[in-house]
């Protein structure tokens, strides 16, 4: 349920903390949605500066989410992992969890990317 | 799919029910219904909350150290698929399951014992505290007075009958003469 003005967490090591979407107001986004974001804060020295408009895949909601087996999962937090337009990480590593609902959008590079899958 | 257990009551949460819950620090919290979600957005600790697993194996309430519980350990590593193997597991699966609701019936059965004792050894002390709840102090005489008074009011009523039915042949005659 990230809708226009959420504040996610980045959870990539491209050098973005924390990055708020953009998209137009009247729906919302889920997990394996590509998103529009702006780069509230990141690090002095990363890939991506401060204020910059980058495009994002989200991957963990607080909103939960069912499954076709009918489990229900929610995370504690709403993040995101910067992607180029071809979804493509930017970063090289993703902390943090990735679900299999990216398996489904073609974001294979995320996913492999990630160390903790649920 | 894969059976999974409570994190907060123990039980196996089947497909299609419970809530998965996934921490920051990446811990992975599984809850088979709302209860146990709420109790643990409660921030209740299930070792202190009584009916949970936890409390009660920490309890000794329950066979917590068994090892028929060992072998239901967690294993990653995918076997590759034998029809013998999975007859031979569901077999051994059942066999276990028995084995261990022997166990666990002992156990119980060996706390129950000294429970009954207890029980029976509260319920004598109890009695000569509280009897003052089913009689009164003073009701136990007047019964026995009562009892006795009517044991008395009997006795002359007999003495009365026989006194008439000896009297009966008498009377006749009087009137007779």
């Amino acid at each position: 349920m990230i809708q226009n003005g959420t504040v996610l967490q980045v959870s990539d090591n491209s050098g973005a903390k924390t990055a708020q979407c953009i998209n137009q107001s009247g729906r919302s986004w889920g997990i394996g949605d590509i998103i529009t974001v702006a780069i509230k804060a990141a690090a002095v020295r990363g890939k991506v500066a401060a204020g910059s408009v980058q495009k994002a895949v989200i991957v963990e909601t607080r909103k939960e989410f069912q499954r076709r087996d009918g489990s229900v999962v929610k995370f504690h937090q709403n993040s995101c992992v910067l992607v180029n337009a071809k979804a493509q990480p930017l970063g090289t590593r993703v902390l943090g969890f990735a679900t299999h609902e990216l398996r489904a959008r073609q974001l294979m590079k995320v996913l492999s990317l990630a160390t903790r899958v649920i | 799919m894969r059976l999974e257990n409570c994190w907060f009551c123990s039980s196996t949460v089947y497909p299609g029910h419970g809530i998965t819950f996934v921490r920051n620090d990446c811990t992975v919290f599984r809850f088979c219904r709302s209860k146990c979600h709420k109790n643990f957005k409660m921030k209740r600790n299930p070792r202190k909350v009584r009916w949970t697993k936890a409390y009660r194996k920490l309890a000794g309430k329950e066979l917590a150290e068994d090892a028929t519980f060992e072998m239901e350990r967690r294993r990653n590593r995918p076997e590759k698929y034998d029809r013998e193997l999975v007859h031979k597991t569901v077999k051994a699966m059942e066999k276990i399951t028995e084995v261990r609701k022997a166990r666990q019936d002992r156990f119980w059965e060996a706390r129950m014992r000294k429970a009954r004792q207890q029980q029976r050894t509260a319920d004598v002390v109890s009695l000569e505290k509280e009897i003052h709840l089913v009689r009164a102090p003073g009701a136990m005489t007047a019964e026995a007075a009562a009892d006795k008074a009517a044991a008395a009011t009997k006795r002359k009523e007999k003495k009365r009958e026989n006194l008439r039915v000896a009297a009966e042949p008498v009377a006749a005659q009087a009137m007779q003469e």
